[in-house]
């Protein structure tokens, strides 16, 4: 792990960031309008896909019920904007604080479990928090949602930022989710993300040196849902409309298939692995309405030969060929 | 609630649970023996519930469809397994899930090909028609049927297992592989098996919801969920248990729908979500590694 | 801004450098030339938005029946101004995060002058909003019937061609007061159309009789459910004389399988369904090739506002027999609005004599159009189409063996669309203060 993120990287580490970080810079520059949205939404899936993986990846735990958060940050961040105060800051904090106090909650009961049992339970709440959202109307505007999310501006002293435009949510979209990329990234790297990661190899011996295993899962589950909820959070008014379909356990299920097909143990295969699958979708569904035959054959084909994950195969092959020099 | 609406009440949910049974029992004995969590099963459910409209449509005869439609899915099964589920035994479970989902994928688009979108729908007999008197109530004979035959199918499974040979055989390959072939066993035949007779229960599944729904393409990923969230409940790869889940849960949404039918979404992933915090692994599930 | 990238481009480019630049679309650098030229010659491109697959997906094939047809008409006759149609269709997937995607593929990428679409109003509620706030472009509604789509969630971009449920709720409740039934209740799915059009109903119904009563007693089951057995048990329990279920598509036909075989219809004196008998519902339950339904008769039904063998007249008649030597069956309600949605643009843009859409919003306020069936005249104010709306029963037509059961819709009568229409007053103060509709107080749920 240390020695693959080593080569990707290298020494070179800070001049490729900087690149990327220019590249996505002056995509709105270079872009048609719907690439941009494309981008834009793209970007709030890799943050999404990102913090999932620090449960699934580095801890071990597969959830079943991500869309739960994304939802809540969604739905408080929405709801607060429609009816309360069109302050995106705050609305972003509440979206945030919402989804962390319902992870906490969750992950409270769920980080007992193993394996698909977890799995099970934490699709079992996700389903829950569904139902709520789609039954208490009277707040959630049950099944139609909420509609008609503002997209306000943005006030600091003498300055004002739009973000109606498309390049502007871009823009928002670029620096919430860079910051929050940046600390999943310091969090994978600390010493808690090495117990995590130790949790994921053998829990039994962790929980032997005393290490008080469940308090790591439940923090790793609730960073993990509080940065689903950011993305949550950042949807909404992307959207302008959100409807209890984006709580629905299919959703759990995308960050699940961007992870894998990207590679669930180098930081940024996720990215990557959200990239892609937006991408496929995009680009067969364009061609054909017998998209779902393509996708399909893909991800059958993925798994029988490429069980790694893109990033992990080409970080295999790297490692393979500096041992063999 | 008087006898009568409880009587009423209790045979929906026994209607709705031995549908869910007859699926779920096939998700869990493939789980059981080959472990392997097939989503796909979902679409061949989907899959028995089409051909049965197709040899309704073509044959005329429901009980045709009812002993065809379902072995076209073990044969269906059985090209699973050999080509796309035998490569990978013994892969990490989130793998299966997604290999499986992406055989899902594949068989929606396949049916949308050859049905189209719009929905069909599939009568049952003649002789299944109408109603008649049950416990002192009218009730549909057709829900009956299927009442019948949701018991039938787990005598035959406890029959099948415990009293043949094959059913022993089945038995040794599933409690360890290595000393199941060394015995003598032709595992790979033994899995392949299973597999085939869980499409057929899957196919039986199809064929006997048919007449009482329409058919449309969600019917696969719908019923996976409500098969998985069953068998989780009564403990992966147990059959007694997936019968007592399907019962609890068909329970549930009959009464449930009668007294608070506003959380009918939930009922399900509550039921489930109580066991698992009281039991970790199910009503009648073992750890599993 | 011309020389940017569009998404044409980009899948040509990255198709050809393959896998190897998967990881970042964005960082493609090449630019192409402009890709879209105005002038005289150039099509204008129609895009629609329709439920192609899912529980009504027979609904998303009629609207592209019916538009398609009036589009080719159109351009064998020349055009608008000159200029041919283009349209595109994308699928829905009855989930509006999937409709406000497809409506900024539509308009960003493929360039859209024009949207149609929504067969669900939770979809067209979930897009309508982007009309005004970044896309820019009308959108005209054929299907989707929630009056929220007009009111609370109005805006200029768009208009509705076809009576919603508003309308037709209170045609329906004009039949029913006439019918010695007091004791009313509903099954209907549990979202914005399944609770308006029941709202509607029960709302007039109890203006025009003081002694009808609305039941405690109410079943509402989620969108696309597959057993109503318990449900129908439950409403069975209740002894409801009446009946109305605001159920349509794959969901009605689903119903009516589970509750024949509990005798529902029987039990219950009258029956009514202001979509659920919509053409598509006729076919899907034929059985024996079509010789028998398994419908009962005497449900009542507007079949959402349409049925093909009404108004008798000779426009309607040639129309109805174009349709079934092209498409081999005959036009669903839904058909028949596309249909006419589509001359509704080339009648407002004529008028207009441009394609620039604050022109062509101007002229299609308070425009009067037809449709094979109907005279309609969009209202000024929030854009809702004044339309009659039949209503009938069912009833054996053993000349109609095949596509339909043997089965039609008969006596079908009219009511005047000045009178069931929702006053204008209650629209523009529901629409200015977001309140909830009136009627929500006749929604118990259990």
């Amino acid at each position: 792990m240390e020695k693959s993120r080593s080569i990707i990287w290298g020494k070179n580490r800070f001049y490729g960031v900087a690149l990327a970080l220019l590249a996505l810079v002056l995509v709105p520059f270079f872009l048609s309008d719907f690439l941009v949205v494309f981008a834009t939404e793209m970007l709030i899936m890799v943050l999404f896909a990102l913090s999932f993986n620090l449960l699934f990846g580095y801890t071990g735990l597969l959830s079943f019920g991500h869309a739960a958060y994304f939802s809540i940050g969604a739905y408080g961040t929405g709801l607060f904007l429609s009816r309360v105060s069109p302050s995106l800051l705050l609305a972003f904090l509440i979206g945030i604080v919402f989804s962390f106090i319902v992870a906490f909650l969750i992950g409270y009961f769920c980080v007992r479990l193993d394996e698909i049992y977890f799995a099970m339970l934490t699709l079992a709440f996700g389903m829950m928090v569904h139902a709520i959202l789609w039954k208490w109307d009277s707040l959630t505007g049950g099944a139609d949602g909420l509609v008609g999310i503002p997209r306000p501006k943005f006030s600091i002293l003498l300055a004002t930022i739009e973000f109606s435009s498309i390049p502007g949510y871009y823009y928002l979209t670029l620096v919430v989710v860079g910051i929050c990329v940046f600390i999943l990234w310091r969090v994978s790297r600390s010493p808690f993300g090495l117990v995590l990661k130790s949790i994921r190899e053998n829990h039994e011996r962790v929980e032997f040196l005393g290490i008080a295993m469940r308090r790591y899962r439940l923090g790793a589950f609730v960073i993990s849902g509080t940065f689903c909820g950011v993305a949550g959070a950042l949807f909404a008014p992307f959207e302008r409309s959100i409807a209890p379909d984006i709580s629905f356990w299919t959703k759990s299920a995308e960050p699940v298939f961007m992870s894998l097909l990207g590679g669930t143990k180098v930081f940024f295969g996720p990215a990557v692995g959200a990239s892609l699958f937006m991408y496929l979708r995009e680009i067969i569904s364009g061609y054909t309405e017998l998209w779902m035959i393509y996708l399909g054959a893909i991800l059958i084909a993925f798994v029988i030969f490429l069980p790694g994950g893109i990033l992990g195969f080409i970080s295999d092959k790297l490692n393979a060929g500096r041992r063999g020099t | 609630m008087d006898y009568d609406t409880f009587v009423l009440f209790f045979l929906n949910g026994l209607t709705n649970a031995m549908t869910l049974f007859i699926i779920a029992s096939g998700l869990s004995l493939i789980f059981g023996v080959l472990r392997i969590l097939n989503l796909a099963h979902g679409s061949l459910f989907m899959l028995g519930a089409y051909f049965a409209f197709q040899f309704t449509h073509w044959f005329g005869s429901f009980w045709f469809a009812l002993i065809f439609a379902p072995l076209v899915c073990a044969a269906i099964g059985i090209i699973i397994e050999r080509f796309l589920v035998r490569p990978v035994y013994g892969i990490h479970i989130t793998f299966q899930l997604l290999l499986t989902f992406g055989i899902i994928l594949l068989v929606t688009d396949l049916v949308r090909l050859f049905w189209g979108v719009s929905y069909l729908t599939v009568s049952e007999s003649e002789v299944l028609q109408g109603a008649t008197s049950m416990l002192g109530v009218a009730y549909p004979k057709y829900n009956l049927f299927v009442i019948v035959m949701g018991i039938f199918i787990g005598f035959l499974i406890w029959f099948l297992l415990s009293k043949t040979r094959v059913g022993k055989m089945v038995r040794a390959a599933s409690s360890d592989r290595e000393v199941a072939g060394g015995l003598g066993i032709n595992v790979p035949r033994v899995y392949t098996l299973v597999f085939a007779f869980g499409a057929w229960l899957a196919g039986l599944g199809g064929v006997l919801a048919a007449p009482l729904r329409s058919l449309m393409l969600e019917l696969d990923v719908h019923t996976i969920v409500e098969a998985f969230v069953v068998v989780v409940i009564g403990g992966l790869g147990s059959i007694p248990g997936a019968f007592i889940g399907s019962f609890l849960l068909g329970q549930l949404n009959a009464f449930g729908t009668l007294y608070f039918s506003r959380y009918e979404m939930a009922f399900m992933y509550v039921l489930m979500a109580v066991v698992l915090i009281i039991r970790p692994h199910g009503l009648f599930g073992e750890r599993i590694a | 801004m011309a020389k940017k990238i569009t998404r044409r481009d980009f899948l040509k480019v990255s198709g050809i450098a393959g896998t190897s630049l998967i990881g970042g679309p964005a960082l493609l650098g090449l630019s192409r030339g402009p890709t879209r030229a105005w002038g005289a010659t150039e099509p204008i491109k129609i895009g629609g938005i329709y439920s192609l697959s899912g529980v009504v997906a027979a609904w998303g094939r009629a609207a592209r029946m019916g538009s398609s047809m009036a589009a080719q008409e159109i351009n064998e006759a020349g055009g608008i101004l000159g200029r041919k149609i283009v349209l595109k269709f994308e699928d829905d997937s009855v989930n509006p995060e999937v409709g406000a995607r497809k409506a900024r593929r539509l308009v960003l990428d493929w360039g859209a002058d024009f949207l149609h679409g929504f067969n669900s109003s939770g979809v067209a509620l979930g897009v309508v909003p982007l009309l005004e706030e970044e896309l820019k472009r009308m959108c005209l509604i054929p299907c989707a019937a929630s009056p929220r789509i007009t009111t609370e969630a109005f805006n200029k971009y768009v208009f509705r061609v076809h009576p919603n449920c508003y309308q037709i709720g209170a045609g329906s409740a004009a039949i029913a007061a006439k019918m010695p039934y007091k004791k009313w209740t509903v099954i209907g799915p549990d979202y914005s159309y399944g609770w308006d059009s029941w709202g509607a109903f029960i709302s007039h119904l109890t203006q025009r009789r003081s002694d009808v009563e609305a039941l405690e007693i109410q079943a509402w089951p989620k969108f696309a459910t597959g057993d109503y057995s318990s449900y129908i048990t439950k409403l069975l329990g209740a002894k409801p004389e009446g009946v109305y279920s605001s159920l349509w598509g794959g969901d009605f036909v689903t119903f009516a399988k589970q509750a024949k075989r509990y005798g529902f219809f029987e039990n219950v004196s009258a029956f009514m369904t202001p979509a659920g008998l919509a053409l598509d519902s006729f076919s899907a339950l034929a059985i024996k090739r079509g010789k028998e339904s398994e419908m009962p008769e005497g449900l009542y039904t507007a079949a959402h506002g349409y049925w093909f063998e009404h108004p008798a007249t000779e426009r309607n008649k040639t129309w109805v027999g174009d349709f079934q030597d092209r498409y081999g069956e005959p036009p669903h309600i839904v058909a028949h609005d596309a249909y006419g949605l589509i001359y509704v643009y080339k009648k407002a843009i004529e008028k207009a004599g441009t394609t620039k859409t604050d022109a062509v919003i101007e002229a299609m306020e308070g425009m009067a159009f037809e449709t094979p069936g109907y005279s309609r005249v969009i209202r000024k104010e929030d854009h809702q189409a004044i339309s009659d709306v039949p209503w009938g029963y069912t009833k054996k037509a053993p000349e109609l063996a095949g596509f339909l059961g043997a089965m039609r819709v008969t006596e079908i009568k009219d009511s005047t669309g000045g009178e069931i229409i929702e006053p204008l007053e209650d629209v523009l103060e529901r629409r200015a203060k977001k309140e909830k509709p009136p009627w929500m107080k006749f929604i118990v749920k259990g």
